[in-house]
């Protein structure tokens, strides 16, 4: 048995996010969001997708966290992914670098600003309000 | 998704997906695509005749399973796609007609493991990489 087919084999994502070089780290908390790089964001207004990103705007003397959620975003920590889509994400991952470097689509710069947006957006999903909590909160 | 079907049927049948001239590259992303399938389409086992099976990483959400076969009743071609997407909760199964079903027993098991030996044997035989590493073997002489 390989050492991926072993149950017990946990994927470290500390590892895994330590692995993305700087400045790509996620943000702890939502303090340290201004300081990350802004990534292209997919958010669908009214059913018109819109490329926007993640990070600090001015909007008169005000400046504010562009939040593509409509809610804080602060991400959870990654032990609450559920740890079979941790797994198949991260083998699929391994797999699009590998095939971008032998295509050379993508420069080793684009390929980690891939993984990082694919990450976040998985990150970000987790902070979903479920249908349920949107209408407890309409209530 | 639409997009995603059509990009998936290009990929296999050969339909234009981009115009884009790569002089200097070896392979594009339909052969790379075609070639992590010929290895995706035996984990699930012996594959009935007169099927035709694909089983690969479509991008970083996305696994397709994709199935082609002759109806011996009705004589004709019946296809169906299989579409396994990672969401932060689990992983989602879709086929069309077909409710959302997010995936758990032993049908996750055997994806889980079809995509470990996916995921080994394709960094290993085509891209020539160390799956757990994502490191290029050093090259021998």
């Amino acid at each position: 048995m390989s050492e991926t087919t072993n149950p017990g084999n946990v994927i470290d994502m500390q590892a895994f996010r330590a692995n993305q070089s700087e400045p790509e780290a996620l943000p702890e908390n939502k303090s340290e969001l201004a300081e990350v790089r802004r990534f292209p964001v997919v958010a669908d207004h009214g059913g018109r997708p819109h490329v926007r990103t993640i990070g600090t705007q001015k909007r008169g003397d005000r400046e504010i966290t562009f939040n593509p959620l409509e809610q804080d975003y602060t991400p959870q920590s990654p032990e609450n992914i559920a740890p079979e889509a941790e797994e198949l994400f991260k083998a699929a991952l391994d797999i699009m670098k590998a095939r971008a470097a032998v295509t050379d689509i993508l420069t080793q710069e684009e390929q980690t600003a891939v993984s990082d947006a694919a990450y976040i957006e998985l990150l970000a999903e987790q902070n979903a309000p479920t249908t349920q909590q949107r209408l407890s909160s309409a209530a | 998704m639409p997009n995603l079907f059509a990009k998936t049927l290009h990929l296999f049948t050969g339909g234009p997906i981009s115009s884009k001239k790569r002089p200097l590259k070896k392979y594009s992303e339909r052969d790379l695509l075609r070639m992590e399938s010929a290895i995706g389409r035996d984990l699930f086992g012996p594959i009935p005749a007169g099927h035709q099976r694909e089983f690969f990483c479509l991008d970083a959400r996305t696994w397709i399973w994709y199935e082609r076969w002759l109806d011996p009743q009705t004589r004709k071609q019946q296809e169906q796609t299989t579409r396994y997407e990672v969401h932060s909760n689990g992983i989602i199964k879709i086929q069309e007609g077909q409710p959302y079903i997010v995936l758990e027993g032993q049908e996750l098991e055997n994806l889980k493991t079809a995509v470990q030996i996916y995921h080994e044997r394709v960094m290993r035989d085509i891209y020539h990489r160390n799956h757990l590493t994502g490191e290029p073997f050093p090259v021998t002489q």
